[in-house]
């Protein structure tokens, strides 16, 4: 009878939960994709693990490594036209290479272990460092003059940070004041022609539009994810797993969401938004990836082979 | 060695006026002379040290077992990369051996496509790290669970005909002892 209550209780919460959560929605737009370009395969040396990626408008795409501590040149037929940096702490130098972004004259990079980002010019000559003294888990550039970075929240809480290239802060964006628990408050970044901040935060179902005075716009959480898995890890105890990755922006305002551990397609599901927050499409990738980027000319660029491949996709919508 | 070309000219020079500085100094710029006899230092360079040990009856080895997750984390890895960095060049090449350990990815379907991009990422790690020894992939996973007990050396003592293992960051004496070993 016990038994019977409990299952009744978990086929009402399933009842209630899946109507909310996109598995059970139709879709409104339909996004495809096509492949346009690939660079590393597994018989050549042109990429052993790539983590940032970034494209300009003339069709370059600038890769960081983080297996041989680089930044990476290719045309846009793929070919390796330079490759600049070397395993260090020193001015170009890697220790472990993670995000990228571009602005029409400059490359920013940051390390997971190495304060501050990295200033490179498009001929991959190291320029500066802008000096900041946190972690950064996002980056995106909007201009030389606009710069903005998520702070990883640990210990204290998240926030956003919008600086010039000098590294002087402009604004910033706390976006997350109630302590939940240490990493609770990361998330994944983009910014929209408006000044919008996009938040997908990866341990809670939770996907967001702020705006630059730090007021919330919409909230959403797609997944229907109501508990977060933890582990005491050392001292603390930590979420382990992802709900949501990445977030890229098209060149229309929609909202490209890279899902994780609880996806039908964990890693290669990508639900699209619309601008206010409308689930319009899920997009599942024929591989695995970390991160997607959508560059200013809307190709898509994804991982592949567990990060020896960079693919390029042009987006179709129908 | 001295070439004929040379020797000719030599004996030319000799007859004549000065000869015998002449020939002083051909037989100073063609006789192979030892490095050492100049540079003050008569004591052999860790590096032919190395290469006679190396080519010696000594065959003392040692293998050194990476954990593929930890390539990817520079802190984790560095006492490890620091030691083997330390190790010559010739030891490297004739006594040291590496292997790649890494988890089956079930998930991956295809084993021996995953293998292969395991063994490229290594491949790509190690020439940027400077690692002068061959690395060989642990496709039976028989390492595992010695890379789980973090042991990352392990040493075949060809004088005591025993093997040791050793974990990193080394314990004091340990990495004098290693390359004693290796070396003599």
């Amino acid at each position: 009878m016990m038994k019977n209550g409990k299952m009744f209780r978990r086929a009402a919460a399933v009842v209630l939960i899946v109507p909310l959560s996109i598995f059970a929605a139709e879709q409104r737009l339909k996004v495809s994709i096509q492949e346009i370009l690939s660079i590393g395969a597994l018989d050549d040396e042109a990429i052993f693990q790539w983590t940032g990626v970034a494209a300009d408008r003339d069709g370059f795409i600038y890769v960081l490594d983080g297996l041989d501590y680089s930044l990476k040149k290719f045309d846009a037929k793929g070919k390796l036209v330079k490759k600049a940096g070397r395993k260090g702490q020193g001015p170009g130098e890697f220790l472990a290479p993670r995000l990228l972004a571009c602005s029409e004259d400059f490359l920013y990079a940051t390390d997971q272990t190495v304060l501050g980002i990295s200033v490179f010019d498009k001929d991959l000559q190291f320029k500066k460092r802008i000096p900041f003294s946190a972690p950064l888990t996002d980056l995106f550039v909007r201009s030389d003059e606009t710069i903005a970075i998520v702070v990883m929240g640990f210990p204290g809480p998240g926030k956003i940070v919008v600086m010039d290239g000098s590294g002087r802060i402009q604004t910033e964006l706390a976006y997350y004041e109630k302590d939940a628990g240490p990493m609770m408050d990361s998330v994944s970044a983009a910014l929209d022609g408006q000044g919008h901040f996009y938040l997908a935060y990866l341990f809670q179902d939770r996907i967001e539009r702020w705006d630059q005075r730090g007021k919330r716009l919409w909230s959403k959480n797609l997944l229907g994810i109501k508990k977060v898995e933890m582990k005491k890890i050392g001292d603390y105890v930590l979420p382990t797993e992802v709900c949501y990755k990445d977030i890229s922006l098209d060149d229309r305002g929609r909202l490209f969401v890279l899902a994780g551990k609880h996806a039908k397609n964990p890693s290669r599901d990508v639900y699209v938004l619309s601008p206010s927050g409308e689930w319009l499409s899920t997009l599942t990738l024929p591989d695995t990836t970390h991160c997607i980027y959508i560059d200013r000319q809307n190709f898509l660029y994804v991982r592949a082979n567990e990060g020896i491949t960079l693919k390029k996709y042009r987006l179709i919508y129908e | 060695m001295r070439t004929r070309g040379a020797k000719r000219g030599c004996s030319n020079r000799a007859s004549g006026r000065g000869g015998r500085a002449w020939l002083a100094l051909c037989l100073f710029c063609l006789w192979p002379v030892p490095a050492s006899l100049f540079t003050g230092c008569s004591s052999p360079s860790p590096e032919d040290t190395a290469r006679l040990s190396a080519s010696s009856g000594n065959r003392t080895v040692c293998w050194v077992l990476f954990d593929f997750d930890s390539l990817f984390c520079s802190p984790c890895l560095a006492p490890l990369l620091e030691f083997c960095r330390s190790l010559p060049v010739p030891i490297q090449e004739e006594k040291v051996r590496g292997i790649l350990v890494y988890g089956a990815r079930p998930d991956r379907g295809q084993d021996g496509l995953y293998a292969r991009i395991v063994q490229k990422k290594m491949h790509g790690f190690a020439k940027a790290n400077s690692l002068q020894f061959p690395i060989v992939l642990d496709g039976l996973h028989v390492f595992n669970s010695l890379v789980k007990s973090s042991v990352q050396v392990l040493l075949f003592d060809d004088v005591k005909q025993t093997v040791k293992a050793y974990a990193f960051p080394l314990r004091p004496g340990e990495r004098d002892e290693i390359m004693q070993l290796l070396l003599n």
